[in-house]
């Protein structure tokens, strides 16, 4: 077990982790952070998604030793129930999700789409969320929230 | 709120109010009280009980307590629809404890889409006759009879008499609003039938509308809690170690192969059962695949 400082929305926390484990667990485990969340433990769905630089990563993947200095930012940091960030506004107008356990991977990631290509095609789209499943089938509402998103944050830009 | 510990699970859940509203918005710095609490009463509610289904708050909230979850299909914003229809009550007063073993009846669980055309029946026909009773205490209270009355947002009137009024709150609130139902079915089939008579779909204006699932804003805000949540003192993590294949036989387990892993706890083998015990998620992980486990050569048990 090593001391890590790993700086998660905003307030750098030192946690006591090996450094070989997955960032999954210490944001879960150590700082109760809940919305990462375990889904394939493989890379494979997306649930654990965060995102580490302003990149959407699999934090179930992602060893604490290659996060620890970084901008990690979890479904929490994004926005608060007082201040959505445009993007869950998007979301929650569009009713997007069903059980919503993957919802980490598809919030984040278009963050990260409309910071680099804020008025993405649908091929855009398509190509970011290519490795996310969803298997309560909420494909077409999470596009359409992700243009209303795009619009949104345009229109207020 | 911190709950007395000595209160019983049921006591805590009454006494919560309209606080516990499904599983999904349970506070988790009680959740630890709540899973540790003995069960003083380990059967179900009866189903034969109207107060088992329906509670009416003093402020004038209604509780329905059913043994359906929402586990994303919507269930809990259709059920609540259907209540405030057949209450006369707005719908955001409509307040749920869901799922709940020890104080839900026993609705079967949830599966094959059938919580709403078989699992919204009881809860109808108890808001039909919890309004039912509703309309009999006012025709008390106001001195006239039940076919005078009307009801709308949680208020009974007398029918051209607008000074006539009378809060369902203030007629049960806080009280037991009782009666005997006639228990029908069990399981997914569960069904029970009092004096009410279910409205006229054709005068439906609560039933057929559309209003936002209650659970996707604490989804997407991140503030809704999974069962994957769930924390509790002094809590460990576990992992099975899975046999070769279908029939294996459990030959030998090695525990020393994995006390060497920061917070390992025990190995614990019951029959073909392997599983590890860990303080930590990672730490069970890494013992549950590091754990030398000797099986015998798979049964060839299927054809």
């Amino acid at each position: 077990m090593s001391r890590a400082s790993l700086k998660v929305n905003g307030q750098v926390h030192v946690v006591d982790v090996d450094l070989d484990s997955p960032l999954l667990y210490a944001l879960r485990d150590d700082l109760a952070l809940n919305n990462p969340r375990f889904g394939c433990g493989l890379g494979q769905c997306g649930a654990c998604t965060v995102l580490v630089d302003n990149r959407a990563v699999r934090s179930c993947m992602l060893p604490v030793s290659r996060a620890t200095g970084k901008e990690i930012i979890t479904l929490e940091g994004l926005g608060t129930p007082e201040r959505p960030h445009p993007i869950q506004k998007a979301f929650i107008d569009e009713q997007t999700f069903q059980c919503g356990y993957c919802l980490n991977g598809w919030v984040l990631t278009a963050k990260a789409l409309l910071d680099k290509n804020p008025t993405p095609t649908d091929k855009d789209m398509r190509d970011a969320f290519e490795s996310l499943v969803c298997r309560c089938g909420s494909h077409v509402r999470i596009f359409a929230a992700v243009r209303r998103a795009a619009s949104d944050m345009k229109r207020s830009a | 709120m911190a709950p007395d510990p000595a209160l019983s699970r049921r006591e805590f859940v009454k006494n919560a109010g309209g606080l516990l509203i499904g599983f999904s918005v349970l506070d988790f710095t009680v959740a630890p009280q709540l899973l540790a609490a003995p069960l003083e009463d380990p059967g179900f509610p009866s189903p034969a009980r109207l107060d088992a289904w329906l509670k009416i708050d003093k402020d004038g909230a209604i509780r329905v307590f059913s043994g359906k979850a929402e586990i994303g299909m919507g269930v809990e914003t259709a059920f609540a629809q259907m209540v405030a229809e057949e209450l006369d009550v707005p719908v955001d007063r409509v307040a749920f404890v869901l799922g709940d073993t020890a104080t839900t009846t026993d609705q079967g669980g949830v599966g094959g889409s059938t919580s709403i055309s078989q699992g919204s029946k009881p809860l109808r026909n108890v808001a039909a006759t919890a309004r039912a009773l509703l309309l009999q205490l006012a025709a008390r209270r106001l001195g006239a009879p039940v076919d005078q009355l009307e009801t709308q947002s949680g208020i009974v009137r007398v029918k051209n008499n607008t000074s006539k009024t009378v809060s369902y709150a203030d007629l049960v609130g806080g009280t037991d609003l009782n009666d005997l139902l006639k228990v029908s079915g069990q399981g997914f089939g569960l069904n029970v039938e009092g004096i009410g008579r279910l409205k006229n779909p054709d005068s439906y204006t609560v039933v057929g509308t559309s209003v936002p699932r209650r659970d996707i804003a604490p989804k997407v805000l991140g503030t809704f809690r999974y069962i994957t949540d769930i924390r509790v003192p002094g809590m460990l993590h576990g992992r099975v170690t899975r046999p070769s294949g279908v029939g294996a036989k459990l030959l030998n387990v090695n525990e020393d192969s994995v006390k060497g892993i920061a917070g390992y706890v025990k190995t614990v083998v019951k029959g073909n059962f392997v599983g590890v015990v860990a303080e930590t998620e990672w730490a069970a992980i890494r013992a549950a695949k590091a754990l030398k486990v000797t099986w015998s050569a798979p049964a060839l048990v299927f054809p």
